[in-house]
């Protein structure tokens, strides 16, 4: 009876030392297997800031070359697409709704307000759901006024009055990623003009009389205004109309 | 014995669990190249010619894992890292374009 139950015991054992082996196999097949498995990672790219941006950037590469109109902002959109065939713009869908010239002048108390202002309109994830395209709007406005006071200055053997304006002048952009003004830097063409920075957007120029070329205005509701035209430019080679009465 | 059994059946779930809780610890997540996408818009707003905006591009992209490219129209980009993003920077005058391109990956 004895050795009956010692029997039994051994064998007992015998189970529980093969199930034991067992999982240590079980185990070292399931790490053996889990250090082959290579990860593939879900990637997804994002679309919005950047396409935003590079509309920014083509509406102010169009005023700087002078005279954007309508039809050449849509050339360069068209090149775009062209682009993207070959390189990760991922650019989105994009209409030209409203070109940056001819721009706007309004008169309110001394100063004169021009405004250039381009919109694109895109279509965005959300047009799939609302049917309606998302914009993208590039505004470049000066604010000018005269201060009053006129100065000499000589520059080689050459005089000139200098009419002493204040400017201001911003970049404003807008898209459904984000809203952004920037106070771009200016810098006059000749030698001849002051330019200081006071802040920020604001600007004191003193602008040579003699080389201002005289204009009429006409500012809306019809009326004309005479006065000169200076012409400056901005960091990003837009040019910057600043406009004094005399 | 039967000791010795129910802890080898109970050693057989413990493994079994860890190894659940491992593989799905390491399942890749959704992975997004942010950082290099906004990066090249912020230098596109704030500058305008190629080497002003690779000269920004790099500063933001300073300390991070990222590849620039400066190429001309037609020419191939072979990067190392996978995921890119490029923008077209346009001179309206000479009609002259670069293609700017940040790659960023693992």
């Amino acid at each position: 009876m004895r050795l009956k139950a010692a029997e039994a015991g051994h064998a007992r054992r015998r189970r529980g030392q093969l199930a034991l082996i067992g999982v240590i196999v079980l185990a070292s097949t399931l790490i053996a297997l889990l250090s082959l498995y290579e990860l593939q990672p879900r990637v997804a790219y994002e679309r919005g800031h950047l396409q935003a941006a590079q509309l920014v950037h083509l509406a102010r590469a169009c005023m700087a070359s002078g005279g954007c109109t309508r039809e050449k902002l849509a050339q360069l959109v068209q090149r775009l697409y062209q682009l993207n065939g070959t390189y990760p713009l991922r650019v989105y869908v994009t209409y030209v709704r409203q070109a940056p010239n001819p721009g706007s002048v309004s008169l309110q108390g001394g100063s004169i307000t021009v405004a250039n202002t381009t919109v694109f309109e895109i279509e965005t994830l959300q047009t799939v759901f609302t049917g309606s395209p998302e914009q993208v709007v590039v505004e470049v406005w000066m604010v000018s006024a005269e201060t009053g006071r006129r100065y000499s200055k000589t520059v080689g053997e050459e005089t000139y009055t200098m009419v002493e304006v204040r400017v201001t002048y911003a970049h404003s952009y807008s898209s459904p990623f984000f809203n952004v003004t920037l106070c771009p830097a200016l810098r006059a063409l000749d030698s001849v003009a002051d330019l200081k920075r006071l802040s920020g957007c604001e600007w004191l120029l003193g602008t040579p009389l003699e080389l201002s070329q005289p204009v009429d205005v006409n500012v809306p509701p019809g009326i004309g205004v005479k006065g000169f035209r200076y012409e400056l430019k901005d960091e990003f080679s837009v040019p910057v109309l600043v406009l004094f009465r005399r | 014995m039967r000791h010795l059994e129910a802890a080898a059946i109970g050693l057989a779930f413990a493994i079994a669990a860890t190894y659940m809780a491992v593989l799905s610890s390491r399942q890749a997540s959704g992975v997004h190249h942010v950082g290099a996408q906004r990066a090249l818009a912020w230098a596109l707003l704030n500058a305008q010619s190629p080497g002003n905006v690779t000269k920004l591009l790099g500063i933001a992209l300073n300390g991070t894992r990222a590849e620039v490219f400066v190429t001309n129209p037609g020419e191939a980009i072979q990067p190392k890292l996978p995921f890119c993003y490029s923008a077209a920077l346009v001179n309206a005058t000479s009609n002259e374009v670069k293609i700017v391109t940040v790659c960023a990956g693992p």
